[in-house]
């Protein structure tokens, strides 16, 4: 049985993501950002019910898509959008931008531009909870598209051959920029390629937020008990274009329909989890309506706060490169 | 929109000139035809005005500095007009006049390592110079330092160098001339009483007369005889000259100038000895581009050394030089008496592209024929 | 003092850096049955918790070494150059990248030992020399050791060190036999020798004869027929190229005005091109002749015994270097 308050608090980190992106998207059409810009939105139910199945030290990687990540684990938005900002008070002092939040003070080693990178550091991650007989485990998002990556398949064999406490999320969200999954994984689902390496392959409704949080929840109690590792797919749908602005670029004829995104449209899984709180009486109409303008000003917060921080002075430039500065000059 | 102020070019032969003194600074009123520096160039301490009333907006060339011929050196505007140097330097390209209308001269590269770059700054040394010993005479350390040590150069030599270059180049492309030096001894007894009556004779113009004197006033006469050794050669071309200017090489320090006496077919021996005196003056102010230009032909001394003779080296587009070693005494028996008399060597160089050994001997004659009758040269 | 090879000078100091720190641990292909050398019982000693034998599988377990990193162990991880070219992507997106990306918050005490078998028939597969892709990539530091005493004593400060380091190992130096100082003979009881300060190995007035790993070797022996000419060449280990000592090396271009940098890299921006930069722009003004590059030509290394040795820098070919700088 999940707790009444992990039902509640997947509503909440789901809204966030959502109002979170739905400002960045009012902010870069305003010009306001600069640099690429991956929206979440749609994509919700697998971040968050993958997350709150996990416990505070245990660590996550991701992807491009990076916001959503790092907010369903619990990440500090204004230091989020700092960063997106480009700013000094970001959580990378506006070094990484939209595409490498990190915030390694909560178990979030960072997000990567390169698809399926992140795999194997994740994988890695779990290898010193191995070593080290600790109990946390390690968590990768990635993509339909990264699952062709040599790298997914290395730390899968990896992992289950040693055994090793991570957990392989597909977020399959169906397209690698416009080319369908269909069109590039050579099985039906990314979860069919577990049995390649005799590990449990998991398809989920990444829509359904309680789905991906249990799906999860076995993954982690696997992991912890030195079993190995577990490849979770969550099925679901990115409501914007791969980046911000690709609408625009002149393009040879549409790669999804509007009747496909409306059928997405209507099975929500902010909506989704509103029904499931509401018949299940975990929350009250007005509960959701506060909570929602709750997190509403909370991500206006968080833009007053990035534009107010200063962009990172000159003199930073080499700072973090080394440990100890090593001058190039 | 501000007016460029260019490096002139002053006679021919000038490539560029060393920046001696601003005598106005950036933000001074200046007027048209108004001084605003001291140039030395070609043996000539001269002044570059002001080509417009303004204001002196941007000094462009330091002091010290060696300028190229067309070069901006400053710009003067109105008062609080800015300049985009840049933006003037690849106008400056343009406009030179040195790319546009002076022959071009093969400019000799000389390589040189980047040590001995280096060590000429510091000793000083004037790499041109310098003689290199390495690999396509590149000029090394040791060839610097070698030159250093035999104490070729003087702590101010930078500040010379616009007369030095001058001097180097000239002589340079003097030395590729296909010349004959004739030398003659020659007995100047005669002039030399001459010389000695005169003293009496000019002591109420306070002027001494010297042996200087009177071989100019005699190659000026024999100049007016034959023509083509008042001449100039240029680009295969013999270009005579109504007007007799002879220069008068003329030690300074750390150097020597040519000024010119002009229109010696017109002046009496008297005349001539005044305007070198002048030169005498002049040395100390500095000679103008006027004294020192022009001269058809040229004359070089070394009486006053021990030097009996020499080969004058022609200074082009020139095509004779006549120098003159020191007066010795000789002793020869004439008619089984000891007779004791003067001499001195006459050396005339001439170019031979354009005369040829007989004319030269004869032109020389002339001279010598003029010097030893020495009573013609005053009454012409 | 003890006259060690080179490949026993390393494995002394991984044995000691894992004795003293739990947290280091070795994986790689093939490391347990020790087939380098630079493992040798260490699987006896550590065990299967500390010592990894990896799948093929490069870019996976590198990465896997630096996810373990980022969360506290110090991992060294033993390839070879060669097949670093399937890792990049970990090499570059993430082990060079991840601290600065962060800003700051990663930290990766990771150590690649990377061998380079060259000049031993191996063709073009299995003969690279790739540290100068790396001084390419800021946020890894590039370790060059030749001698014994300097592989041991740089590969333990590697092991410390909290940024990336890959250590170049020249396979053709395994059994170069070198004096190591024991620990006791030291006065803090452990030979670590620090980043960024070269060695001279050899003094001298003419010239100076910079060597990366095995060059140091062709450049004693170059220098040893040299002196019979009359002709004295200093020789310079930089050790590490990332932090380089630019110091050391300009201080004895200043003396002998003449450079020659031996790199068995190929020529195209080679170290020995970035070396000759640094002191063409720094050390410009003391220059007597031109510097001399004598690096691998650029061309893949051919199989043929008859072919690959006219690829490498020899002692022949310092020679002349250092004479066309005297001329």
């Amino acid at each position: 049985m999940i707790p009444r308050e992990k039902h509640i608090l997947m509503l909440q980190r789901m809204m966030r993501i959502r109002f979170f992106e739905n400002k960045l998207i009012e902010c870069q059409k305003a010009g306001e950002i600069v640099g690429a810009l991956h929206t979440y939105t749609g994509e919700e139910g697998v971040a968050v019910g993958a997350c709150v199945a996990l416990n505070d030290d245990d660590y996550i990687a991701g992807n491009h898509r990076s916001h959503g990540h790092p907010i369903a684990k619990g990440g500090d938005i204004n230091k989020a959008m700092a960063e997106i900002f480009g700013k000094e008070d970001g959580y990378c002092k506006g070094k990484g931008g939209s595409m490498h939040l990190a915030d390694f003070s909560i178990g979030i080693l960072g997000e990567s531009g390169i698809v399926a990178s992140s795999v194997p550091v994740a994988t890695g991650a779990a290898l010193t909870s191995k070593l080290q007989k600790k109990d946390f485990v390690s968590l990768v998002f990635f993509g339909d598209g990264a699952s062709n990556q040599g790298a997914c398949h290395e730390s899968m064999n990896l992992a289950a051959l040693w055994k090793l406490p991570v957990i392989f999320v597909c977020e399959n969200n169906q397209f690698a920029v416009t080319t369908s999954y269909k069109d590039s994984v050579s099985v039906d689902h990314v979860s069919d390629r577990a049995s390649a390496y005799g590990i449990p392959g998991v398809l989920v409704d990444g829509q359904d937020v309680v789905a991906m949080y249990e799906a999860t929840e076995q993954a982690v109690i696997r992991a912890r008990s030195g079993e190995g590792p577990t490849l979770i797919e969550g099925l679901t749908y990115r409501y914007e274009d791969h980046s911000l602005g690709l609408a625009n670029v002149r393009r040879d004829g549409n790669y999804r329909t509007d009747e496909e995104l409306n059928d997405w449209l209507n099975r929500d899984p902010i909506e989704i989890h509103k029904k499931f709180l509401l018949s299940q009486k975990f929350a009250t109409k007005e509960e959701i309506d506060k909570m929602e303008n709750d997190e509403i000003i909370a991500v206006d917060e968080a833009l007053e706060f990035a534009r107010k921080s200063p962009y990172p002075d000159a003199k930073q430039l080499f700072d973090d490169l080394y440990t100890d500065p090593i001058n190039f000059a | 929109m501000a007016t460029n102020i260019f490096l002139p070019q002053w006679g021919m032969g000038m490539q560029e000139a060393t920046i001696i003194k601003w005598l106005k600074k950036e933000g001074d009123a200046v007027k048209k035809g108004e001084p605003l520096v001291e140039v030395e160039s070609s043996k000539v301490n001269a002044e570059v005005e002001s080509s417009v009333d303004g204001y002196l907006i941007k000094i462009s060339a330091d002091e010290g500095q060696v300028i190229k011929v067309g070069a901006i050196i400053a710009y003067v505007g109105n008062k609080d007009e800015s300049i985009d140097v840049e933006e003037n330097a690849l106008n400056e390209e343009k406009s030179s006049p040195i790319e546009n209308s002076a022959p071009k001269t093969e400019k000799l590269k000389v390589q040189v390592t980047p040590i001995a770059r280096r060590v000429a700054k510091e000793l000083k040394v004037e790499l041109e110079n310098v003689t290199g010993t390495g690999p396509n005479g590149r000029i090394t350390e040791d060839d610097v330092r070698g030159y250093a040590k035999n104490g070729a150069t003087k702590e101010d030599s930078n500040l010379i160098s616009g007369m030095r270059k001058v001097i180097a180049s000239r002589m340079t492309q003097s030395n590729l001339i296909p010349s004959v030096t004739l030398t003659s001894k020659v007995n100047i007894t005669n002039s030399i009483s001459f010389q000695s009556n005169l003293l009496k004779e000019w002591r109420k113009e306070k002027i001494r007369p010297t042996f200087q004197d009177l071989i100019v006033k005699a190659t000026s006469l024999a100049l007016i005889e034959h023509k083509t050794f008042n001449s100039h050669f240029i680009e295969n071309e013999i270009i005579g000259s109504e007007e007799v200017n002879i220069g008068v090489a003329y030690a300074i320090k750390d150097g020597l100038v040519v000024p010119v006496v002009k229109g010696a077919q017109d002046k009496s021996l008297l005349d001539i000895a005044k305007d070198i005196r002048e030169f005498s003056k002049k040395e100390k102010a500095g000679f103008s581009q006027e004294d020192i230009s022009g001269s058809t032909f040229s004359i070089t001394s070394l009486n006053s050394t021990a030097i009996d003779s020499f080969n004058p080296l022609i200074n082009p587009p020139e095509v004779a030089i006549l120098g003159i070693g020191r007066t010795s005494e000789e002793t020869s028996f004439l008619s089984g008496e000891a007779v004791t008399r003067k001499i001195c060597y006459f050396n005339l160089s001439f170019d031979h592209r354009v005369v040829d050994g007989f004319p030269a001997a004869k032109f020389l004659e002339s001279i010598i024929n003029n010097i030893q009758n020495p009573e013609s040269l005053d009454k012409k | 003092m003890k006259n060690l090879m080179q490949v026993e000078a390393i494995n002394e100091a991984i044995h000691e850096e894992m004795e003293k720190d739990e947290a280091v641990y070795y994986m790689g292909e093939d490391v347990r049955a020790s087939i380098y050398g630079a493992s040798k019982d260490l699987f006896n000693k550590y065990g299967e918790n500390r010592v990894l034998d990896t799948p093929l599988s490069e870019n996976g377990f590198i990465g896997a070494a630096v996810g373990s990193s980022l969360v506290g162990m110090r991992p060294v991880v033993e390839t070879l150059t060669s097949f670093m070219w399937v890792a990049m992507d970990q090499l570059v997106s993430q082990l060079a990248k991840m601290k600065y990306m962060f800003g700051g918050q990663a930290s990766l005490p990771v150590t690649i030992k990377a061998d380079m078998y060259y000049n031993g028939s191996m063709a073009a597969h299995h003969s690279d020399r790739s540290y100068p892709f790396f001084m390419n990539m800021p946020g890894i530091k590039v370790i060059v050791p030749t001698f014994p005493e300097d592989a041991k004593g740089l590969m333990k400060t590697a092991i410390r060190d909290n940024d990336p380091c890959i250590v170049f190992v020249d396979g053709n130096l395994g059994g170069l036999k070198g004096d190591v100082p024991e620990n006791s003979e030291i006065e803090n009881g452990e030979l670590l020798i620090p980043f960024g300060k070269a060695r001279v190995v050899k003094e001298g007035t003419d010239c100076t004869v910079v060597g990366i790993v095995n060059s140091n070797v062709h450049a004693l022996s170059a220098s040893e027929k040299l002196e019979k000419e009359g002709i004295s060449i200093e020789i310079i280990d930089p050790r590490t190229l990332v932090p380089f000592d630019k110091e050391t090396i300009l201080k004895s271009v200043e003396k002998t005005g003449r450079l020659v940098v031996v790199d068995p890299a190929h020529k195209v921006c080679s170290a020995a091109s970035e070396i000759i930069s640094v002191v063409t722009e720094e050390g410009f003004w003391n220059l007597q002749a031109p510097p001399v590059k004598v690096a691998s030509e650029q061309v893949h290394i051919p199989f043929s015994p008859a072919l690959e040795p006219l690829i490498y820098p020899t002692e022949e070919k310092i020679i002349e270097a250092v004479k066309k700088t005297l001329e």
